[in-house]
């Protein structure tokens, strides 16, 4: 055998040792490949994660409040109570207190150093903001006194809370409520004391309950945000602002309109079951600074003369006192207790508690502050979130 | 001749026990593996990480036809739940999904195995808790020290913004619900908004679970889904993990190897240092942690002019604090 022959016969070799090098590599690469199962085989669907329908925008904060100057007369005062442990820091009413300043009015912090009638005798309003005691049978009869000569009052209370402390001797539970209930009731009014929830309806959040203004009202402007509201109870009195259908009572299963706020024209008292929807990072979501306009053009237009302005404020509960009220927005204590038989209880604007279709009046769109808590996500009951562009 | 026969034999011995084994596997074979998957404990990223790893074993495993979920938790982390939710959907896609809520299967938990064919509950179960609970973020101001970006870069947002959040994840949550039970439900949306919690029994009635019955019962069911006559049990279980239980009820139920006992704040977070989202019931929050949250809830959403003193000092204590009830191995 020739050395050529050699060579010949080692390449043949080689070229069969290639080939069967190939052939192994491919079959390691095509075995696998072939019994591999795909790791998805499906893509996943989602529906209910549509972000278009969960995702959710807080109620627009703009504007400022910007009260009609003309009902007052530009040199009056207004007495905000602080001598009965009332729970509130100036800080949480210096959007109030900054519009009444900025029309003219002295605001003045009454501390219980001087009797109430003395501080209350050249002011136009007095407003009370959830105490913590009860007003004395002296001055309840003082600030009647001054509501009968056309002085203005304006209550503001809350639901009970629980309030949690602790101390060198362990954590203890107290509740803590607003003390009006004599002073309220000297008026025939009164305060719930549970929280108003929606898990329809609301400001992004079922215990910032939404209201809207009652054709007796005679307010103009879409809804309310409160948070964390009592409702309100009057014997009289015109319902200024109603929570959403559909509003519960912590606690009950019941729902409802509930009155969040009442005006006894007769009396010059106003009543509201919220505080926090005045404060600073609050008075304008949605259309609040039109109600707190509202609010400090009541304050201001009280008459500190003692002359009386309405011509009818000795009214005490009489049966003739109702005369601005439709009778069908005329508070007979909003949830039954039917003291007043001269009014008719309100059609039932609630739908079904299984219902989460709103009625005509809280179609989509009609209210601008309302980020509606649809609670199912489905094409049929989805609402848009994005609140309607209001006004600056 | 004899020895002939003898011979003979043995070579039929021989080959007889080389094949038997054959044909006993051939008689006992199943028809495939019902694999059992525990969801032990409060829901954290390790516990979605290991859900995730076994339930891709389920999908990529040609043995297992069935799933049994078995619940012994109450919840936990928002994000780790809408994972969890979305590996047993994807699973339920493939092979047939049944769960078993042994102790608890509440909020995140709940979530997790709701899109299940079948769900079974035990008289004495806890079910449902459909919603979120969340730390409020301090209302934070950037300062000398720490500076920031802009002005949310430090607290994340307002208390408003921050409940508007909690909104879109409730709405995921319901939604997610609503559509894996479909027809079967009985409660509104608003109804399950209420984040109640219910018996079994209950749950049965207002359509959240479908039957009564232990973990064997849906086992069964998982087979007869699945059509197997015959088939083997695995449970899986996530490697060297210690499960961690806010509820002794799910601690004493549950058969993980390793638990512990944990206090609320090991899912929580301190109080104050951000905003945490949970899906856990609130029977769960500790009394330590509530009285924190109050404070500082108080402080930042309320406006409340006290109690945010007992809520700095609370912050000092430890995140976590092992309970003495230790584990089992």
């Amino acid at each position: 055998m020739t050395p050529r022959d050699v060579g010949v016969a080692l390449a043949k070799r080689l070229a069969v040792a290639a080939i069967v090098v190939v052939v192994i590599l491919a079959a390691a690469f095509a075995i696998p490949a072939a019994t591999n199962a795909p790791t998805e085989s499906e893509p996943l669907s989602t529906p209910e994660y549509d972000a278009e329908t969960l995702a959710t925008t807080p109620v627009p904060a703009q504007g400022e409040i910007d009260a009609d100057r003309s009902a007052g007369n530009r040199a009056g005062v207004v007495v905000i109570d602080e001598s009965h442990s009332n729970r509130f820091g100036r800080a949480d009413i210096a959007p109030l207190v900054r519009e009444l300043t900025s029309i003219g009015y002295g605001v003045r912090f009454y501390d219980g150093d001087q009797t109430l009638d003395q501080e209350l005798s050249n002011a136009n309003a007095f407003l009370v903001i959830d105490p913590g005691q009860e007003f004395t049978r002296d001055e309840i009869d003082d600030v009647r006194q001054f509501t009968s000569g056309g002085g203005h009052l304006l209550m503001v209370g809350e639901p009970n809370r629980k309030s949690i402390s602790a101390s060198l001797f362990g954590t203890s539970i107290t509740e803590r409520e607003s003390a009006l209930t004599t002073l309220a009731a000297r008026y025939d009014m009164s305060l719930g004391t549970a929280y108003l929830y929606n898990l329809e309806t609301n400001g992004g959040n079922y215990k910032h309950v939404v209201a809207r203004p009652t054709s007796a009202s005679e307010l103009d402007f879409d809804g309310v945000t409160m948070f964390t509201a009592a409702s309100v109870n009057s014997r009289r009195g015109t319902v200024l602002l109603r929570a959403a259908p559909n509003t519960h009572k912590a606690g009950l299963d019941d729902g409802g309109r509930h009155p969040v706020a009442i005006h006894k024209e007769q009396d010059n008292v106003i009543l509201l079951g919220d505080s926090s929807f005045l404060r600073a990072d609050r008075f304008n979501v949605g259309d609040n600074e039109q109600f707190a306009a509202f609010l400090v053009e009541f304050l201001i237009s009280g008459n500190s003369s003692g002359s009386i302005d309405g011509g009818d404020d000795e009214t005490t509960d009489g049966e003739d006192g109702e005369s601005t009220d439709t009778p069908n927005e005329t508070d007979q204590a909003g949830d039954g207790s039917g003291q007043n038989n001269t009014t008719t209880t309100p059609p039932p604007l609630t739908p079904a508690a299984d219902s989460l279709t709103p009625p005509a009046d809280w179609a989509p769109g009609s209210v601008a502050s309302a980020a509606t808590a649809e609670a199912v996500p489905s094409a049929s009951s989805a609402r848009p979130v994005e609140p309607a562009a209001r006004p600056g | 001749m004899a020895t002939s026969y003898v011979l003979f034999v043995v070579i039929g011995v021989v080959v007889g026990l080389t094949v038997a084994p054959l044909a006993y596997n051939a008689a006992t074979a199943s028809g495939g593996t019902v694999a059992v998957v525990p969801i032990d404990g409060g829901i954290d990223g390790n516990t979605a990480t290991a859900y995730t790893d076994m339930m891709q074993q389920v999908r990529q495993s040609s043995d297992i036809k069935a799933v049994v979920l078995v619940s012994n938790s109450g919840g936990g982390s928002a994000a780790a739940s809408e994972t969890m939710y979305l590996q047993t959907k994807r699973t339920a896609q493939e092979v047939p999904v049944v769960a078993s809520i042994d102790a608890s299967s509440a909020s995140g938990a709940y979530y997790t195995i709701a899109p299940a064919d079948t769900i079974y509950a035990k008289p004495a179960s806890v079910v449902g808790s459909v919603g979120v609970l969340g730390t409020l973020p301090q209302d934070l101001e950037p300062n000398e020290i720490v500076g920031t970006t802009g002005p949310n870069k430090l607290s994340g947002g307002d208390s408003r913004e921050f409940y508007s959040i909690l909104e879109s994840l409730r709405r995921a949550f319901v939604g997610a619900v609503v559509e894996s039970r479909g027809d079967r439900l009985q409660l509104t949306a608003a109804e399950l908004t209420q984040a109640q919690i219910y018996s079994g029994s209950q749950a049965v009635q207002n359509g959240l679970a479908d039957r009564i019955g232990d973990r064997q019962a849906a086992i069964e069911r998982a087979a007869e889904v699945a059509n197997l006559e015959s088939y083997r049990v695995r449970t899986l279980r996530p490697t060297d993990q210690v499960v961690r239980f806010v509820s002794r009820n799910n601690y004493l139920a549950s058969d993980a190897p390793n638990k512990e006992m944990v206090d609320f704040e090991y899912f929580a977070g301190r109080p104050g240092t951000g905003p945490t989202f949970l899906m856990m019931p609130g029977s769960y929050v500790s009394t330590e942690w509530k009285l924190d949250a109050a404070a500082a809830t108080n402080a930042a959403a309320d406006g409340g002019v006290s109690g945010s003193g007992s809520a700095i000092g609370a912050y000092e204590r430890p995140p976590i604090r092992a309970a003495a009830a230790g584990g089992r191995s």
